[in-house]
């Protein structure tokens, strides 16, 4: 009995990290392969086709211009999730890079520097990546940017976190006695034990840059108009939402599912990679 | 021998980990008297405190499979018996110290407020009286300032204050069983011996049986009247104190006294005990400590019974029995 | 203590420094012309070249931050593009009702979310426990915006059980100001009607917002709860028979709020970013209205004042946080 109830548990919980993964792939093939999947082209206007209903020719109906709910879900893919994850890639490079700086020259550099993500953590995410798009001026890219700083002093902790236990551990300290070169250290003992922590925390990142990018394009400040990007979509499809309910409901949907799914696989790898901050 | 307060017999169980199942214990037989003081024995992963643990049913339940025996604490078959019912019995029959008084404390919970809620958990005390025992029970334990010390958290005491609350805590109740895992190891030799004695004194004074477990057989010397050795989850030999020691009979009961570095430094030099430590994922048939015993032969391939060689002193090792045993 | 308040002062004083010159970098130097920012919409060469003047745009930039920085310490966040006041006038009155809803949001958060960390940790593994943490990861995940229409559409729409939008139903009567808070104003006037009409208005909105924080909430307990649980001063206090319940509260959740509380107290200042969506979807009257209304009518001093006033609300709090972390473990304490 305690056997049975165990496996249907592991079971469980393999199907959620299992079926995560499964969404996760089929984003991204969405993604890639959007022009082939979606049934119209996601900027063709129809003004005697507003605002249908869902139905075998638009599966989720169309908008306020008659352009294909569904086809512009699809080439959002594109948009949210694209930007989302340069958006972090980015952040995690240049942060990571400062970090480890940071860590590995310390004195009053690492101090500046610290004080600097002291300062950046001093606004709520939101509002600071807000703030720096409306600076920057309404745009994807800007808001991509704008997410990236936003992003930056978590990298940069974390990075000089590492760097400064990498520099003092052990191994590192009898590799320079041993007189191996610095560059041999760095691949073969810095970098893995930097990357696993970063790596995790990208996966648990990236769910988070999407919700971001499609608040500020829900807010207006990221993707303008025509663009098919999730967020904007939602924020001119609210209007119709008492009686076109499924404008702004298949669109949130997709976000929904998509940031779920990187959010289990995010706390899988975490799982995975650092079984210390598991259960 | 007077009425037995705790007997485990046979006991066997195991732990699921992951599909995997090991076993930890297999048919351990286990006496305490009324008021008497047993020894436990062993190194570490021998299933020492798997099996003080079991008396009270505080093995995570997730992963612990009970495969065979009982265990009779004072009339109450424990393993058919519910988690509540069990729960009646810690702490008020059965006390528990444990080998790390540093964590053993809730930090963030004064020391006299700790041992309040277990007094009043197992009084119809009220609120004042609770209060008064509190001071009294701190006394007992010698802590000669309890109204400074019950106001206290536990990280502002030495690790030997804290083993004293912890026991403290446990005789509360007037239990007729404690149970002490390893309580002097975690502490400086000066402190061990004074432990001890408190609770050789305690439990004198309270009729209470104790299960002392601990690796240091000369610990076990000072304070036992019986002692029982543990190997991989085995009992391999038990008796008197006296017996035992000084007249082993199990070639691993002998080669853990001549580990002992106060008996080796006389004429030989420091003993280790060779071979490995069996994997208990599949627990080897026949006598578990063949593989590394010197005595061995063929019918070492079967399990020995652990027989006695005299009234109060019994081995499993067959070398005994066939040979020179059952005098 | 004294002590540790002096040292976060300190550091206050430092991460305020460190805001304002953000801040400044935001609006002075990001836009390419900080004077057709702040301008608004369209402007001509004339008005351009009078803000110029009147900012000082036209001098060096160590210059301007240092006017910069004596305005904000004179409370001098600029003037509203839209309607011509101060900017801070206009957020000092919106902040009760914004406060007002992101403490209603965080109790629901925390009565809901602590309970449901501890039963998920008690219950680790069980049928429950999957239940309790497929729920967070839906807090987490949900678009704040799309919650709240989804619940607009649901129990406005369809069922009709609360208003979507506003503080108080129209033909009620707006309570005298004391707090600012509705539910408690009300309750000063002695209005019991207008008490749970504006009770009712904050539920979906409170909930919209409270459910990511309850998300982290549950997170964070469910974690530290099982940390303590696995603890030796826990097995200590199974063993001197205690029940479960006492043993639960006061040796386990007691123990885990230690480490909680801190992420629980910063995810409250959070809570004044998405209070800027959640605002702008219940058509909830405070600074995060405000602000989405300034984002469209190209308000640039509105933005810049209402970030520099976040930041200020999010640092304070944060350290209110802190002091009382510190007050409550007695290991700092003494």
């Amino acid at each position: 009995m305690n056997l049975l109830l165990r496996s249907i548990r592991s079971l469980i919980k393999n199907r959620f990290a299992a079926s995560a993964v499964i969404v996760l792939a089929i984003v991204f093939l969405v993604g890639v392969f959007a022009p082939l999947l979606a049934t119209y082209s996601p900027a063709d206007t129809a003004p005697k086709d507003r605002l249908l209903a869902p139905g075998s020719l638009h599966y989720f109906g169309t908008d306020e211009l008659g352009r294909d709910i569904f086809s512009r879900i699809l080439y959002g893919t594109r948009v949210s999730v694209g930007i989302a994850l340069v958006a972090i890639l980015l952040s995690a490079l240049v942060g990571t890079f400062i970090g480890s700086f940071s860590g590995f020259i310390g004195r009053w550099i690492d101090q500046v520097i610290m004080r600097i993500t002291d300062v950046l953590l001093a606004f709520p995410t939101l509002v600071l990546a807000l703030a720096l798009s409306a600076a920057l001026g309404a745009s994807i890219v800007n808001a991509a940017l704008a997410i990236a700083v936003v992003k930056l002093p978590i990298y940069m902790r974390l990075a000089r976190t590492q760097a400064l236990s990498i520099s003092q551990s052990l191994y590192v300290k009898s590799a320079k006695t041993f007189g191996v070169s610095s560059g041999w250290v760095v691949r073969k003992h810095v970098v893995p034990n930097l990357l696993t922590p970063i790596v995790v925390q990208i996966t648990l990142d990236i769910g988070d840059a999407i919700l971001l990018i499609a608040t500020l394009g829900f807010l207006g400040l990221g993707a303008q108009p025509p663009t098919a990007e999730w967020g904007a979509m939602i924020s001119t499809g609210w209007n119709y939402l008492i009686d076109q309910w499924w404008y702004p409901t298949f669109t949130g949907a997709a976000i929904f599912i998509t940031v779920m799914a990187f959010n289990i696989v995010g706390d899988g790898v975490r799982d995975l990679l650092d079984p210390k901050s598991g259960e | 021998m007077s009425s037995l307060i705790v007997d485990i017999q046979d006991l066997s169980l195991s732990f699921q980990t992951d599909g995997s199942e090991v076993s930890i214990l297999k048919n351990v037989k286990l006496q305490i008297a009324t008021g008497e003081i047993v020894g436990l024995v062993g190194e570490s992963g021998s299933g020492k405190s798997v099996t003080a643990l079991a008396i009270s049913k505080l093995l995570p339940e997730e992963i612990t499979r009970f495969t065979g025996g009982s265990i009779n604490f004072d009339g109450t078959d424990i393993l058919k018996s519910d988690e509540a019912s069990v729960a009646e019995l810690r702490g008020k029959r059965i006390g528990f110290v444990f080998q790390e008084p540093m964590t053993a404390l809730n930090p963030t919970m004064t020391i006299g407020n700790q041992l309040f809620h277990v007094i009043r958990r197992h009084s119809t005390l009220s609120k004042d009286e609770a209060r008064a025992r509190v001071r009294k029970s701190l006394e007992e334990v010698l802590i000669f300032k309890p109204e400074i010390v019950e106001n206290q958290y536990p990280f502002q005491l030495s690790g030997g204050m804290r083993q004293r609350v912890v026991i403290a805590m446990a005789m509360s109740a007037n239990p007729a069983l404690l149970i002490a895992d390893e309580p002097t190891t975690a502490l400086d030799v000066t402190v061990q011996a004074e432990i001890l004695s408190l609770i050789e004194r305690l439990a004198k004074d309270h009729g209470t049986a104790v299960l002392l477990i601990s690796h240091d057989l000369g610990v076990i010397a000072k304070t036992c009247s019986r002692v029982t050795v543990l190997y991989a989850g085995e009992v391999v030999e038990s008796g008197n104190v006296a017996d035992v020691l000084k007249n082993p009979r199990h070639p691993y009961t002998q080669a853990l006294i001549r580990s002992l570095p106060d008996i080796a430094a006389r004429d030989r030099s420091l003993e280790t005990i060779t071979g490995e430590f069996p994997d208990l994922r599949n627990r080897p048939d026949g006598c578990i400590y063949a593989p590394r015993c010197p005595k061995k032969f063929e019918k070492c391939s079967q399990s020995p019974l652990l027989l006695g060689i005299n009234q109060l002193h019994a081995v499993a090792c067959w070398a005994e029995h066939s040979v020179g045993g059952g005098a | 203590m004294l002590r540790l308040v002096r040292q976060r002062l300190a550091m206050l004083v430092l991460v305020l420094f460190g805001v304002s010159f953000i801040t400044f970098l935001m609006s002075h130097v990001l836009p390419g012309d900080p004077a057709a920012a702040l301008a608004g919409p369209h402007p001509s060469k004339e008005v351009l070249q009078a803000i110029r003047d009147q900012f000082g745009l036209d001098k060096p930039l160590p210059v301007q931050y240092l006017n910069y920085l004596n305005d904000l310490i004179h409370g001098n966040l600029g003037t509203s593009i839209r309607s011509q006041e101060p900017v801070l006038t206009e957020l000092m009155r919106y902040f009760p009702t914004t406060l007002e809803l992101i403490t209603f949001a965080f109790i629901f958060a925390i009565l809901l979310g602590i309970p449901l960390g501890v039963i998920s940790a008690v219950k680790k593994n069980s049928f429950t426990d999957y239940v309790v943490r497929l729920f967070a990861v839906g807090g987490v995940s949900i678009p704040l915006f799309w919650g709240g229409l989804v619940m607009i559409l649901v129990f406005y729409a369809k069922l009709g059980w609360f208003p979507a939008s506003g503080r108080l139903d129209i033909e009620l009567t707006t309570p005298e100001t004391v707090t600012g808070f509705y539910t408690v104003d009300t309750l000063i006037s002695g209005d019991t009607e207008a008490f749970f009409n504006s009770v009712k208005h904050l539920v979906m909105p409170a909930v919209a917002l409270g459910y990511v924080q309850l998300a982290f909430i549950v997170r964070q307990v469910r974690s530290s709860m099982l940390d303590a649980l696995s603890q030796d001063y826990y097995l200590t206090g199974r063993a001197n028979g205690l029940s479960k319940r006492f043993l639960i509260i006061r040796y386990g959740l007691r123990n885990a709020l230690i480490p909680s509380i801190t992420i629980i107290g910063l995810s409250f200042g959070s809570l004044l970013g998405g209070a800027v969506v959640t605002e702008t979807i219940f058509d909830w009257p405070g600074m995060g209205k405000y602000v989405t209304e300034s984002i469209l009518g190209r308000d640039f001093p509105a933005i810049m004042g209402f970030t520099v006033i976040i930041a200020l609300a999010y640092v304070i709090i944060n350290l209110l946080v802190d002091l009382l972390v510190y007050s409550l473990d007695p290991q700092t304490r003494k």
